[in-house]
This record gives structure tokens, sequence and C-alpha cells, in this order.
């Protein structure tokens, strides 16, 4: 049966804006999974564009499986003969330069360059009663990750198919003790700054692996979106990203690290009635593999995530959009002991020239 | 025991937790006021009420403003080279935009295709007997989002809207349906 119209999305026809990618970082299964693909709306315009996305993450919950823990009860562990490490929070804020161009409606090149500050404090492997003595806390902030995302949307006439190749480089500095614990393994990774863990000789002293701005991981990325006018109002979106490490350059044995596998599948709504003001709502689900090698923690990386992600997108001059989206934890999966935030925000500004 | 230079910066982030919640309300209300301001669009259209302003810019150059053809019965056309039923219709719609040329009808294309389909654009035009240009957004004022294709708007020699194609669950234009909805208001 021959279709009698043609359904069409917004993005078509100039929407001048971000063909971001799901920005994941150096963290726990804890969230960076906002596809701000959708948030910025598929853009099939051509030139430049600038953008500058923050994000704030602050993992300040002990969670288990699908379930909230306490922190004594999780001490309580090594009160009982264990050896669990009780961590207390990972703030996190990364602040991300984007520069795209796209030479023409069927392509898009873009550079992502992520800023990484993290407070991350924890308690180590001490037993009840918890108190601030036992903290030790240590900060990062320095350059992350690096991403380069390649992106074809030429399948159909009206670009809304489309997919994407990418590389994560390791830019950012990582690391841990080496081999036979007498030293550093890998690029000036951070150590504690106060508490028991920084009294530590080094390289006893450092932060964890996953923790480091960076991953030491050349990850590749392979991504694929569809969006589609449903309604006079209304676009509906899927998108879904794979990235995996391809070469680690903690790759010695006793101090290999390889972070997990990552997949994100984001889908949504976008209220398209008016252009310059756009709210919609996306699920993001994301899936971490464990991160693996002796500087991982193998136990406490995995899960699976589900969070409900309501936000907008306005344009407030012209060529220029901002956005913001909050992200709110819906299900939660985890493997191990795991810091996972009560909520995320995201807010974003990008120019198109 | 967490030195107190430490203990200010561990406060740092708190401090800006709550800033940056503040930020994101203030940022969500303004969104919600402004959304809530907004004019409405497409939902607006109605039969029989004043049609919405809308401008062709040609690809010739002209600019062609419905405001100015009043008097006129006009069709507001939207399609674009890769839409099939679009494609099938033009032609019906040129040859009646020729028939009634001098009856005071005036048939308007806009085309939904981005600059990078220019060339043809201009190809499908050659075969036109009424003006074409580029939309250039999907969002045509008050007749709404072009969500789908082919849509067709008919407007009175009053300024009022006589067909409304986004409540026609079959917008293709063929001659009957021409001949049924624009043939009386040319009398």
């Amino acid at each position: 049966m021959r279709l009698n119209q043609c359904r069409i999305a917004s993005a078509l026809v100039l929407v001048v804006v971000a063909a971001w990618t799901t920005v994941a970082f150096a963290c726990a299964t804890c969230g960076c999974s906002l596809s701000t693909d959708a948030a910025m709306g598929y853009s099939a315009a051509t030139g430049w564009q600038v953008s500058f996305q923050f994000d704030t993450i602050d993992q300040n919950q002990l969670r288990f499986g699908r379930h909230s823990v306490s922190f004594p009860e999780v001490a309580q562990i090594n009160n009982d003969g264990g050896s669990q490490e009780v961590e207390k929070e990972t703030n996190n804020h990364y602040y991300t330069l984007g520069v795209s161009y796209s030479p023409s409606a069927d392509w898009n090149f873009r550079l992502l360059v992520p800023w990484v500050y993290r407070n991350h404090t924890t308690y180590g492997e001490s037993p009840n009663p918890l108190t601030p003595d036992l903290i030790s806390g240590a900060y990062v902030d320095s350059l992350g990750d690096m991403r380069f995302i390649a992106g074809y949307q030429g399948f159909l006439p009206t670009h809304n198919l489309g997919v994407q190749v990418g590389v994560k480089a390791p830019t950012g500095n990582y690391g841990g003790p080496n081999a036979d614990d007498t030293g550093i393994a890998g690029r000036h990774p951070v150590a504690f700054t106060y508490g028991p863990n920084s009294l530590n000789p080094s390289p006893d002293n450092l932060l964890d692996t996953s923790l480091q701005p960076g991953t030491g991981s050349t990850d590749l990325v392979l991504g694929a979106y569809y969006y589609q006018a449903i309604s006079q109002n209304f676009d509906a979106f899927i998108d879904g990203q794979y990235q995996f490490a391809m070469f680690h350059k903690l790759d010695q044995p006793s101090e290999d690290f390889r972070p997990g596998n990552l997949l994100n599948v984001s889908f949504g709504l976008r209220y398209e009635e008016n252009p310059h003001v756009v709210p919609q709502i996306q699920v993001n689900i994301t899936h971490k593999a464990s991160d693996q090698g002796t500087l991982a923690d193998t136990a406490n990386t995995a899960g699976t995530v589900v969070y409900v992600s309501p936000g907008v997108t306005a344009m407030v001059a012209a060529n220029t959009h901002v956005y913001g989206f909050v992200q709110l934890p819906a299900y939660s999966n985890l493997q191990g002991y795991q810091l996972f935030p009560r909520w995320t925000a995201t807010l974003g500004i990008s120019y198109a020239f | 025991m967490v030195p107190d230079s430490q203990m200010s910066l561990l406060m740092n982030p708190r401090t800006m937790r709550r800033r940056l919640l503040r930020a994101m309300a203030a940022f969500f209300l303004a969104m919600a006021g402004t959304l809530a301001g907004l004019q409405s669009w497409a939902n607006d259209l109605k039969v029989g009420q004043p049609a919405p302003p809308l401008v062709l810019q040609t690809l010739d150059g002209r600019r062609i403003a419905t405001s100015e053809l009043h008097g006129q019965v006009i069709v507001l056309t939207f399609w674009a080279t890769w839409c099939d039923p679009c494609r099938e219709e033009l032609p019906v719609l040129s040859a009646y935009a020729q028939q009634h040329a001098n009856q005071g009808l005036q048939v308007l294309g806009f085309s939904l295709d981005g600059p990078d389909a220019l060339p043809q654009v201009r190809s499908v035009a050659s075969t036109l007997h009424f003006p074409v240009g580029l939309l250039g957004s999907a969002w045509a004022g008050g007749y709404g989002r072009m969500w789908r294709l082919p849509v067709s708007f008919v407007i009175d020699r009053d300024g009022r809207l006589a067909y409304n194609g986004w409540e026609d669950e079959d917008p293709v234009m063929t001659e009957a349906r021409l001949h049924a909805l624009v043939d009386p208001l040319l009398r």
C-alpha cells in the first residue's frame, strides 16, 4: 500500500542546534546518560557550532542491588571480618566544550573536551562506628577524556536516521599503583589529599583508578538514532550508543585496568508546538559491565540504571540555544556497593554559525 | 580528621549545589512562564476565521505575502522533493492554478527541502505554474509545524480560512477535490 503522506521531523529543516552525543564519564554506573543529541534536536544544518555543557552528579547514596543501604550497614561487613570499602560521596562536575562542523546535511564531526571536577570521600574499609576522622578525601580538577564523534545521517532524505562512530581518547590523567606496589603506573594519577588514606606512602595514597579523570583507554563509540514526528506537536526519538575499550594503556600484568563496556539507550518525546521552547522528556537506560583488571573494583562497578529526564530547550537569541535537564533515577540494579545520585542535572548552551 | 582548610573546600560543592538547584528552578520557571505565554499555533486554526498571514520568499527573490492578496482565493501547499505523494499532487495543483488564474486564484508552494536540495527544488518548480520558495523552517507561523506532507490550506477572498489541511485524513489534493473545495470560492 502506498502511503499518501510523508511524516517529517522538525530537525529536517534548519533547526540550528547541536547533534551532541551521550556523554559518558569515568564513573561507576552513576548516570551521565542523558541524550544531548535528543536534548538539542538532531540537526541537518551545515556549518560550525560551539557548545558548552555543565553536568552535575552528586553520588551521595550507597546502593546495593536495587536498594539503598546505610553507611553503617556496609561498615558492619568490616566489623564481621569482611573487607568492604565504605565510600561516602563522589560529587562530580563536568564542564564540556563542544566544537562541531557539518560540511553537509549528511555529515557531522564533533569534538568534545571535558573538564572534570570530582570531590571524592571515603571511610575506607573502616568498621563501625564511622566517625569523621576516618574520612579521606581527594580532588580531581583536570582535563578528562576527549571524544571525537563522526555522524552520518544521509540514509533518508529527511535525515532522521543516523549512525555515529567515534573514539574516546585517553587524554585525562589515569593510573594506580604499579605491579609490585612500589611506584605509580599511568600518568599523574590523583592521590588523596586528606584523611587516613593521604597518610599512606605512595602509591597506597592514590585515588581509585576508576575515579581518576581518565581511564587510560582508547574506546570505540558506536551509535545510532532515529526520530519521527508522530503528531502535530510531538516528535518521538530513540538513540543508542555502545562504548568499549579497544586499547588500554594500563595493560601490564598486575597493573591493568580496562573500563567496563557501556551501553546507553534513550527514547522520549519532544513537544514541538513552538520552535523557540521545546520541552521534552527522556528515558535513559544505561548498562555498564564491570571494570576489569587488577586496578579495577570489579565487584562494585557494574549495573543497570534507568533515569526519567524532563527538560527543556529554548532559543534565547539568533542561533543560540540553551537547555536544561534533570535526571531522576527510576530504577537501578547495581552490582556490589556503589555510590549513586538521587538526581543529576545538565545545563548547556550552543551557538551555531 | 579533615583539616579546616579542606573542610571549607568540602562545603563548596554543597553551596554550589544549592545555587545550581536555585538556577535550575529559575530556569524551569522561566521556561514554563514562556511556554504558558506563548501564542497557540496550529491549534488556533479554524475554518471561517481570519487565516494567519504567511510570506513566500520565492526562488527568484520575490516576496509574496498572503496579506497582500486580499480579494483572491489562495491555496497554500507544502511539499518536498522527496515526498512522492507531493510530487503526484503538484502537477494537479499546477494545472488547476493555470486554469483558474484569471478568476483570481493564487497558489503558493512552500518547499520543506533544505538549501542543499535547491537544484532539485528549482527543477520541480520549473514545471509548475505557481510560485515556489523554501519554507526555511518546519514551522509556518499560525499554520503550525509541518509534520506531515503534503498539506494544503485554502483562504477565501475575504481572507478567511476555507480549508484546513490538518483536519483532513487524506490530505492529497486531486482534481475532484480541488473542484469541490475551491470552485465554489472562485464564483
